[in-house]
């Protein structure tokens, strides 16, 4: 896309060196044999091959289902993990899989920044790789739930338990957010780059092929206004996913390091885990694409130049990794923490030693013969350089997970871990579904992007584009718009064209993202339903940035590619519109052109109220006039109780009922019996067994006191005379003083307030046991003061 | 092209840099005398911060040849030029690590441990390994400079590919010379305290010392008449390289501080427990507002990366926070609470004083643009 203008400064006489011309294809290609080359496959029945390698791979994936299945139905149990090694498989393939994914978007945006024009022969490949490894990825969080069912608990949505919000001080939860975010914007980004492609072979195509890619390309007619927004809008995406690409692997790597566990709490993580990724996803790319290359004979497009670029892109990260390692061990060293060293030792020369020395011979050994340029420059030497690459990257995921995991602090909680069948069968499938995803993507779509490499080709196109239109301008005709298959550099400033407010959108819709999701999480956390987790502050907005970053990230990126189809007119169904022919491999300027606003403003109207009245629908749906009939519930959570009610019917029970009366002998809780009857002969047997446990303070004193005055007086009176207000109305008690109450012991006392005596109840419900103490210990002063009768 | 080469050779503001060099090292040497572990904090923290800016340029010229890079190509002699002061710094920093084993400045008196790591830490291991550091430094920077001084005079594309050569032992030497550099100078500080990312954090703000040193240079070249070659193309792009450098920074710093704080484990927890304390805490967060909040607000639109003005405003806030990011990581461990007088002014005066003579020196010691580089061409017809 940077083709030089003529020379603007006086330095014209400089001289072009033979070394800065780097033409990225080889052989004489114009732009149609570029579509006829690229588009073969897709036009023609698949090889031999194909069908063998799509086999292959299908057998796995259905290898992968049933193992998933065996493993969903019948829980985690058939998988080796233990309490010591809570994670093994699992999660080295989720890291595995979504580290693969790294190269996609690399190639894609940052390569796209760094304006390497090499980049165009394997972007398309790349970016589809990287969909599907995370789609391998977010499988595993999946099925490693017990209950992948309730998987969109995850979600922070309003629901019937408080509402209860998810956490959102959990990297766990980061995850969740930053694995989304990364698909959903891979996949516009993918598919984004494919819509001109789309338009191509829809223009060369016929019949049902031709009403698929029509559907698929949205319109797409090679407008030059609509390229200039395509231009703004692809750099936006890029300047959005780049950042994207290193948060998603660094939330991934604060999985491990916000725990405690010597080997995963290293500040190192974030920066070591994204050039992993990025190392194994050029391996992976690397080797996949000389497969193809040699296979669907694409050699003039992915050259040898290409496979030299990607191998140094492995030499540099593979060595960022390498020194990593070198990092932790010399910090491990320089720290003194014992346990830190400890578990260093053991990765080196523990039992799964063998782990960590493959790895090091894979990641750190044999990068370093890419240094060797016959080594980056032979495409077999580099595949297996490739495949070594991901088998090592495979093994640092399971040294770092499992070799940390199986020699934690406690040697009583050292274990081993060997994988199961279902594991491994698991694994095998994740390959599988991978394999056929890019089978399949060969086969049904372009795996280069022909517009893109067609515009490094044809570059020299452009100049005769824009004489044409400064001579049509010349000759005082109004240059309306200039239909092109691909962007033709400076065409936009010689129409005139404004420059595109796209990047505004992404601001804003970037800045409100980043407003609510702090906001949010600020709210829920900290004030709709405060939650302590590890003492971490309520109001904790360092741990709120990942999320904040991610839906930042999303909301800008989906807003700015909204705004472009509006903008344009573009979206599924659309026809195309353009000067005398529909095909994308000429240049056409458009001098008049018809007024179809009102057509398609129309077609537009049709699809809106469908949209509106489908949302109407749902809503009635869960809406009922009458509140005492219940509508269609759609998220009911735990409204309805699964447990059975206290006072409802129960199958279950010999009654029939679900509450049922205590057997004989239950006690309440907390209490413990006294042993006595109700009976005189008790009362003796209380006076002479019990004594008090309270001591005699003046505190129990003026207590019992108090007590006697509110529960005793009444009937006793306050002398305890038996002259108490209520008397006339019933006979008297004895006076405390009387020969008959004045020598009775405690335990007596303590017994008639229990049980009661004679026209006097029982006090117990009343009293607690510690204040009839106070109170016996009251009356006995009472007994001890005034004259007999 | 004969413009540059009759480019003035500034000698009286080259006169004017030393001159302020000389009054900022005779004022060190006052300051020594007086407040010892002050001054030397300050020193090292000016030293490291030409380091800091030598190293960048370095790497500067060593990845744009290891990537082929054709844009930058015309203003490859700025780079070579900030280079200029790494002998001047290395004799300095050489000095400053002789005279800790005297000064002890640390706070954190507590001996190590481990009777290897008291080796390791000892004096003169560690200026042995400081000589050897500088040392490797000092000798890949005159090797770049003086292969494309002889390009200049030679021509071919034989100089080119050697310095390519050099670049990727440059940066292959840098990344294990500077990771050792960084803990024997910086980290050892808090003998008992350790961070895997702390080389990288301080490699981050290394990238965007130098690109901001770089921008400043060239913008203000580009304002000169007789540096018409710097376009705003060229600005536009150093200026993206500093708003994305100024995000790499801040990741970094995020980094580090969001893991040691979640684990909140107590050997680490201090690093950070000191500098969000009362005392520390306005500098803990000016340091982040200054380097990556502003650059980022103010670089996001298209308009004000092509703006001169706005790209000297911007490189001269970064270079500033450079100097309060290493405050931050030096000085909380040598004293109790932030000061600012005599002391800091002198010092820093004094280095950017040396920055600057050696710079113009070096700028006016060579034709200010690369006539035999083989991507001088694309360089100067650059649009983006």
């Amino acid at each position: 896309m940077m083709t030089t203008t003529a020379a603007r400064s006086p330095w014209s006489e400089v001289e072009r060196s033979p070394i800065a011309d780097e033409t990225w294809l080889e052989g004489e290609l114009s732009p149609h044999r570029i579509a006829d080359d690229i588009a073969r496959p897709l036009e023609n029945r698949p090889t031999a091959g194909w069908w063998a390698s799509l086999a292959a791979s299908v057998a796995a994936l259905a290898l992968g289902v049933g193992m998933v299945t065996y493993q969903i139905a019948v829980g985690i149990g058939v998988w080796g993990l233990n309490n010591a090694v809570g994670w093994a498989f699992d999660i080295t393939n989720f890291v595995f899989w979504i580290g693969i994914g790294h190269a996609g978007t690399l190639i894609s945006a940052i390569l796209l920044l760094f304006r390497q024009s090499w980049r165009t022969s394997v972007n398309r490949s790349a970016e589809a790789m990287t969909i599907f490894a995370v789609m391998c990825a977010a499988m595993f969080p999946l099925i490693h739930m017990g209950r992948p069912w309730l998987a969109f608990w995850v979600l922070p949505y309003p629901n019937g338990r408080g509402p209860l919000w998810v956490n959102f001080r959990s990297p766990l939860l980061w995850d969740v957010f930053a694995i989304n975010t990364y698909l959903i914007v891979s996949a516009v980004f993918w598919f984004l780059g494919m819509i001109p492609d789309f338009a191509l072979l829809r223009d060369r195509s016929s019949g049902i092929t031709r009403s698929i890619y029509n559907a698929l390309s949205f319109g797409w007619n090679g407008s030059a206004r609509t390229w200039s927004r395509y231009e703004t809008l692809t750099m936006v995406l890029a300047g959005l996913a780049t950042p994207l690409v290193i948060s998603v692997h660094s939330i991934v790597s604060m999985d491990f390091a916000t725990s405690l566990l010597p080997g995963w709490h290293t500040t190192l993580f974030p920066p070591y885990f994204v050039a992993g990724a990025v190392f194994s996803g050029f391996g992976m790319v690397t080797l996949l694409l000389i497969i193809a290359r040699s296979a669907m004979r694409l050699h003039s497009y992915i050259t040898v130049k290409h496979l030299d670029r990607m191998a140094c892109i492995m030499l540099f990260t593979g060595s960022l990794v390498g020194f990593s390692y070198l990092t932790e061990l010399f910090a491990a060293w320089y720290g003194e923490n014992l346990y830190e060293q400890a578990t260093f030792v053991n990765r080196l020369t523990g039992p799964y030693g063998w782990a960590f020395w493959t790895m090091f011979a894979c990641n750190v050994i044999v990068p370093q013969t890419l240094w060797l340029r016959r080594v980056r420059r032979t495409p077999a030497i580099l595949a297996i350089v490739a495949l070594l690459v991901n088998v090592g990257m495979w093994f640092e995921r399971f040294v770092i997970i499992v070799t940390s995991l199986h020699h934690a602090y406690l040697p009583s909680g050292w274990a081993m871990y060997k994988p199961t069948v279902v594991e491994v069968g698991t694994l095998i499938g994740s390959f599988g579904l991978f394999f056929t995803c890019f089978l399949l993507f060969i086969r049904f779509l372009p795996m280069i992007a022909i517009w893109e490499v067609s515009g490094m080709a044809g570059s020299h196109n452009g100049a005769a584009v824009l004489d044409a239109v400064k001579s049509a301008r010349a000759q005082g005709s109004t240059v309306v718009d200039v239909y092109t298959p691909y962007p033709v550099h400076a065409l936009d400033k010689a129409l005139g064209l404004p420059r595109s407010r796209l990047p505004l959108v992404a601001f804003a819709a970037g800045a409100a993202g980043a407003a609510g999701a702090m906001g949010f999480q600020v709210w829920a956390s900290a004030f709709d339903w405060p939650l302590d987790v590890g003492g971490k502050p309520l109001n904790s907005a360092l741990a709120f940035v990942p999320i904040t970053f991610e839906i930042t990230i999303l909301l800008a990126a989906l807003a700015v590619t909204g705004a472009f189809f509006w903008r344009c007119r573009l979206f599924p169904g659309a026809t195309a519109t353009r000067g005398q022919t529909r095909s994308m491999d000429g240049f056409v300027l458009a001098l008049r052109v018809p007024d179809q606003s009102a057509a398609s403003r129309r077609r537009r109207g049709w699809r809106h109220g469908v949209g509106v009245l489908l949302c109407l629908a749902v809503w009635q749906s869960g809406c009922r006039g009458d509140a005492r009939v219940r509508a269609y519930e759609y998220m009911p959570d735990m409204a309805r109780s699964v447990p059975y009610d206290s006072f409802a019917a129960n199958p279950v029970t010999r009654n029939g009922q679900t509450l049922q009366t205590p057997p004989p002998g239950t006690i309440a809780r907390g209490f413990l019996p006294l042993g006595y009857q109700a009976t005189a002969a008790d009362a003796v047997r209380a006076g002479q067994e019990l004594r008090s446990p309270i001591a005699a303070t003046d505190e129990t004193r003026h207590e019992g006191r108090r007590l006697f005055e509110t529960f005793c007086a009444v009937c006793h009176g306050v002398n305890g005379d038996g002259d108490g207000p209520l008397v006339p109305k019933i006979p008297n008690p004895p006076a405390y003083s009387s020969t008959a109450v004045r020598m009775l012991p405690a335990g007596h006392l303590f017994h008639v307030i229990t049980y009661g005596s004679g026209r006097m109840p029982s006090y117990a419900s009343q009293l607690t046991r510690e204040e009839r103490w106070k109170i016996v210990a009251h009356v006995q002063e009472l007994q001890l003061r005034g004259s007999p009768r | 092209m004969n413009e540059t080469r009759s480019l003035a050779t500034w000698p009286r503001s080259q006169a004017a840099a030393f001159g302020v060099a000389l009054a900022g090292m005779a004022a060190a040497l006052v300051a020594l005398a007086a407040d010892p572990v002050r001054a030397w904090s300050h020193l090292l923290l000016d030293t490291f911060y030409l380091l800091s800016v030598s190293l960048a340029a370095l790497l500067f010229v060593a990845i744009q040849f290891l990537s082929a890079a054709r844009w930058s190509a015309c203003l490859r002699r700025i780079p070579e030029a900030l280079m200029a002061t790494l002998p001047a710094a290395a004799v300095l920093m050489l000095s400053l690590t002789v005279m800790r084993g005297v000064i002890a400045p640390s706070r954190h008196n507590e001996p190590v441990a481990s009777s290897a790591k008291a080796f390791y830490l000892s004096m003169p291991f560690m200026a042995a390994r400081a000589a050897v550091v500088l040392g490797v430094w000092v000798w890949l920077a005159s090797l770049v400079r003086r292969t494309s001084l002889v390009e200049d005079a030679d021509g071919g594309s034989i100089h080119h590919q050697r310095i390519k050569r050099y670049s990727a032992i440059a940066v292959v030497a840098f990344a294990i010379t500077f990771s050792i550099a960084s803990v024997d100078w910086l980290m050892s500080l808090d003998a008992h305290w350790v961070s895997t990312l702390f080389a990288v954090y301080l490699f981050g703000g290394l990238m965007v010392h130098g690109v901001a040193a770089v921008t400043f240079v060239a913008a203000v070249l580009h304002s000169s008449d007789r540096a018409s070659f710097v376009t705003k193309e060229h600005l536009h792009d150093l200026g993206r390289l500093l708003f994305g450098f100024s995000t790499f920074w801040a990741y970094l710093w995020f980094s580090q501080y969001l893991l040691i704080w979640y684990g909140n484990i107590p050997e680490e927890a201090g690093h950070y427990a000191t500098r969000t304390s009362a005392a520390w805490l306005p500098l803990f967060w000016t340091n982040l507002i200054v380097n990556w909040v502003v650059p980022f607000v103010v670089l996001l639109p298209r308009a004000t990366k092509r703006d001169p003005r706005v790209l000297i405003g911007i490189a001269s806030t970064v270079l500033a926070g450079r100097w309060l990011d290493l405050y931050l990581v030096i000085l909380p461990e040598t004293t109790a609470r932030p000061q600012f007088g005599l002391v800091e002014v002198a010092t820093a005066l004094g280095a950017a004083g040396l920055l600057i003579g050696f710079t113009m020196r070096a700028l006016a010691a060579a034709p200010l643009v690369p006539a035999n580089d083989p991507f001088l061409a694309a360089s100067l017809e650059h649009s983006t």
